[in-house]
């Protein structure tokens, strides 16, 4: 057999019907739904797909080998969006692994796209607008252009987690989203197929200028709250300038403006501090949010707050762990340290290891409290940044304390009704950096929203596989642009 | 659509925009500014058709190697095609893919984002260069 032969004998159409994963969608209140997508496996043989090296399933993947495991997880993926589609016509998906750019510690995990955008096709709701490949013949009801052609691309990294590819960071190929300190890949199928399948504009964002001279579906939708216009309807210089207006671009589409509710986290996290001791420094203060340990919730959590001190009265680092007196301070309290040094998670490991009960880390620059970075799933409780000048105001009021109350109490809570990650009229906010660095990306969800969605600019790996709400918000945008 | 099918696409696209290079204008006037250096005198001197022919299948190699290839064809810059239908398809290439990259913090940690375009996934990659500096990036500080 030669090789061509070898490669075609290799081939796989795989027909993602998804009937499995439809049942469970139905389950879930998700409407009965149908496409059949396609996977056209183009990898040769024995690579990507095809490779026949041993593997041990892993969580829910039954497959044998790492080829195997690799298109057993792509359908799943598949199935997912098989299920929640409705199309009379098939999705054609180009699906390889191949050498992508990376090095030791850095990698491009994979990409997508949609492989065409169509205008002026029979039933197009907009005439001299872009919609991606699928998302037309969907409309059309007919497979626009040439017969058989992908309607999307993906390629994936086959080298990751190899030396000089990541080290040692894999492919998580179960399907149960238990990656570790792995890639889910099933995630970021999900994630990479919504690009294929729409979302995603064809507008340049760096230039504002339209693909071919014309808007794609999404700029109708994206919309920019300095000017009021939607991206359809600006010019090349304003769209510019709207891509980097952070908090300033948002989702103007009915439907995922109604689902938000429910799928976004109402109310804003803040600190209250009272008690006898509290003095000046009762009030209401703003916080940054943890992206590790429990996040404050609607119920809240209160405590005497208790500082970690260094020999001469300022606020200690906590990059140390804590015994003794300083241990016994704040065990059962919320302990008070400064930002510095070390990692915010190192601080507050150290801090429940001792005994508290959530952690305010004090700033060590003015400014507004931004939220603190890092994972570590050993950590359970809350913890928040707070303004410098809020930490010297409570230490302040902290010279009285005896080695285990201080009579000044904190309250971690969520109150009001503002959206998480949406602007005061409940839109959702999109991504829109304050300087737009080369491949920033207008076609994601802002970073902001809690809980974290599949579609935000930066993936996160606390993400379900869920794409309709009450999880998530993928599909209501799909469905706003005509899905 | 097969293996087979998507290379000979691929080798009738470069093909054809390797005409394409040669026949335009543009080809044709830097015949007329090449010089080339003698091998053997060191004198410079107007090329012969072989070294015309050698510096033009460079300059197409060279295009075909920098341009933005459609990405069901491998054309370069594919142009919209009308339909007999009434549709006009603009066939996308690798600058509005979407790229997810990855990066290992110094405390182990990774950050994932997604960037449009493969030169800017190897800009963060191989170039370093960071990800977008959002006014919320703060938000992700680790200390």
């Amino acid at each position: 057999m030669n090789s061509n032969k070898k490669n075609n004998a290799m081939m796989k159409n795989i027909f993602a019907t998804a009937a499995v994963a439809a049942g469970l969608l139905a389950a879930a209140g998700q409407a009965q739904a149908a496409a059949t997508i396609i996977i056209n496996n183009v990898n040769a043989a024995g690579i990507g797909f095809n490779d026949s090296t041993p593997a041990t399933p892993v969580g829910g993947n039954t497959g044998t080998t790492i080829g195997q495991q690799r298109l057993i997880a792509f359908t799943y993926a598949a199935n997912i969006w098989g299920a929640t589609l409705t199309s009379s016509q098939p999705i054609v998906i180009n699906a390889q692994f191949s050498a992508l750019a990376c090095d030791s510690s850095s990698a491009t995990l994979g990409s997508a796209g949609a492989t065409s955008a169509f205008r002026n096709f029979p039933n197009a709701p907009r005439t001299n607008t872009l919609y991606s490949y699928a998302l037309a013949n969907k409309l059309a009801g007919a497979y626009l252009g040439t017969a058989n052609a992908a309607q999307i691309n993906a390629n994936f990294n086959v080298n990751l987690g190899n030396p000089g590819c990541l080290d040692g960071t894999y492919w998580y190929l179960g399907l149960d989203a238990q990656h570790g300190n792995n890639t889910d890949f099933v995630a970021t199928l999900l994630h990479e197929m919504a690009h294929g399948l729409g979302f995603q504009t064809f507008t340049n964002g760096s230039t504002g200028a339209f693909n071919g001279g014309v808007p794609s579906v999404w700029d109708y939708y994206l919309t920019g709250t300095a000017t009021g216009l939607t991206w359809a309807n600006m010019t090349a210089a304003q769209r510019k300038a709207s891509a980097l207006s952070v908090d300033k671009l948002v989702w103007a589409g009915p439907l995922v403006t109604a689902a938000a509710p429910s799928v976004l986290r109402q109310g804003l996290p803040g600190l209250t501090i009272s008690g006898t001791a509290s003095g000046s420094a009762a009030g209401s203060y703003a916080v940054g949010e943890a992206s590790f340990g429990s996040p404050v919730t609607s119920t809240g959590i209160s405590g005497q707050v208790m500082p970690v001190v260094k020999a001469d009265g300022s606020l200690s680092l906590a990059c140390d762990p804590i015994s003794g007196a300083a241990a016994l301070a704040v065990r059962g309290n919320v302990a008070l340290v400064s930002r510095g040094t070390c990692a915010f998670t190192i601080k507050v490991k150290n801090m429940q290891d001792a005994g508290a009960i959530a952690v305010l880390i004090a700033d060590n620059a003015a400014g507004a409290p931004a939220g603190l970075g890092g994972s570590d799933a050993t950590i359970t409780i809350p913890s928040v940044r707070i303004e410098q000048a809020a930490g010297s105001a409570l230490l302040a009021q902290l010279g009285k304390r005896t080695r285990t109350a201080s009579g000044v109490v904190a309250l971690l809570k969520i109150s009001g009704t503002q959206l998480s990650g949406a602007d005061a009229q409940g839109r959702v906010l999109m991504y829109a950096p304050s300087v737009f660095a080369s491949g920033s990306s207008v076609s994601h969800y802002d970073t902001t929203p809690f809980p974290n969605q599949l579609m935000e600019y930066a993936i996160s790996g606390d993400l379900t596989h869920s794409v309709i709400p009450p999880q998530d918000l993928t599909f209501r945008l799909l469905q706003d642009i005509g899905w | 659509m097969s293996i087979h099918t998507a290379q000979r696409r691929i080798g009738l696209a470069a093909a054809i925009a390797l005409a394409a290079v040669i026949s335009s204008p543009a080809a044709q006037a830097q015949v007329a500014q090449r010089v080339a250096k003698d091998p053997v005198t060191g004198a410079l001197r107007a090329p012969t058709a072989d070294e015309v022919k050698a510096l033009d299948a460079k300059t197409a190699r060279t295009a075909s190697l920098t341009g933005a290839r459609g990405l069901r064809t491998g054309k370069i810059n594919p142009q919209p095609i009308q339909h007999a239908d009434g549709s006009i398809e603009q066939e996308l290439t690798e600058d509005t893919q979407i790229f997810s990259v990855a990066r290992r913090n110094d405390d182990g940690t990774l950050d994932i984002a997604c960037v449009t375009g493969k030169s800017a996934a190897e800009a963060v990659v191989r170039d370093k260069k960071a990800f977008s500096k959002a006014a919320k990036e703060h938000a992700h500080e680790l200390q």
